[in-house]
């Protein structure tokens, strides 16, 4: 469902001030646009739905302090983002740098030859599910939440040159999963 | 922006399974109603024990209105004493506390004559005295 900008400040607004309908209509919204996002770095469908969950209890909880002069849906984004840090951190998952620059397993590699057009993008979906999580976190908040670097560290709090450096790396694994793609 | 960059731009999206949106705004209703009830409680809980708490400061409070009545009450009765011409005659005209003391045998205003006529006296006599008495 398309909605215009006063119509979704209209709702944003009315939630603001306690209207649980117009925060329910939001979700109704939002929902499908924030689940590829998660969905992307997310490692099942229960840890999507638990996380689009919190996310939304989340935005609810702080949506006083959202002010109009940025787009509502990388607001979402920017909570899912850091809500799955926080799990992730909680749950002693965060891969060292070491971690993040070790060669992903030599069995998963495809060759190129056999990655044409549909196939190319599929085998790209499968080799992203194979990366470390906080790869997969800033492919979802790049490619598909459609943030640019500044925002994205914005978003998590970050130097913006360690987002290029993940992006640049989790380039390079994919790469070498999937074969070298010509530019 | 280079090939790879471009397909992950044109990544296929995930697409959200049917009823899912329809859970989450369940869960939030909820979490909605809880935090609700939780409120309530917490309100509840609060009142109780501000108006628990609030009980001797009140009770402080009366027994200060009440002395202040009473003292009221003194100066009400001070002020209608004065006022029914006691203070004049006990205060204005003879000394107060001094009954049956010489000094409360003559009204005031003659005491005050008196103190007058002395003051006027002493002048008058520094003025006609012959100047050599004077220096005498």
């Amino acid at each position: 469902m398309a909605l215009t900008l006063p119509q979704e400040r209209d709702l944003i607004s009315r939630a603001q001030s306690g209207d649980q309908l117009a925060f329910e209509e939001l979700i109704k919204i939002y929902s499908p646009l924030l689940y590829p996002v998660i969905r992307r770095y997310a490692t099942d469908e229960l840890q999507v739905e638990a996380g689009m969950q919190e996310t939304f209890w989340r935005v609810w909880r702080a949506l006083d302090h959202y002010k109009f002069d940025k787009p509502f849906l990388p607001y979402l984004v920017t909570i899912a983002a850091n809500y799955q840090r926080d799990l992730w951190r909680k749950e002693k998952n965060t891969a060292t740098i070491d971690l993040l620059e070790r060669d992903l397993p030599d069995e998963s590699l495809l060759p190129v030859e056999i990655i044409e057009n549909s196939d190319q993008l599929e085998a790209l979906t499968q080799a992203i599910e194979t990366l470390p999580e906080h790869y997969r976190l800033v492919i979802a908040l790049r490619y598909d939440a459609g943030l640019s670097y500044d925002e994205i560290a914005q978003s998590l709090k970050i130097p913006i040159n360690t987002i290029r450096t993940h992006l640049r790396r989790a380039k390079n694994q994919i790469r070498k999963q999937i074969g070298e793609i010509d530019g | 922006m280079d090939k790879l960059d471009n397909l992950m731009f044109n990544l296929p999206g995930h697409t959200i399974p049917a009823g899912l949106t329809e859970r989450l705004q369940d869960n939030f209703k909820k979490r909605y109603r809880y935090q609700q009830r939780v409120m309530v409680v917490l309100a509840t809980v609060t009142g109780f024990a501000g108006l628990f708490l609030i009980v001797p400061g009140l009770n402080q409070l009366y027994q200060l209105i009440l002395k202040l009545q009473r003292s009221w009450e003194s100066i009400s009765t001070s002020l209608n004493w004065i006022l029914a011409g006691n203070a004049q005659f006990d205060s204005l005209w003879y000394i107060g506390n001094m009954q049956g003391n010489w000094v409360s045998s003559l009204a005031m205003t003659t005491w005050l004559g008196l103190f007058l006529l002395g003051c006027g006296a002493a002048l008058a006599l520094n003025a006609w005295l012959p100047t050599i008495m004077r220096e005498a």
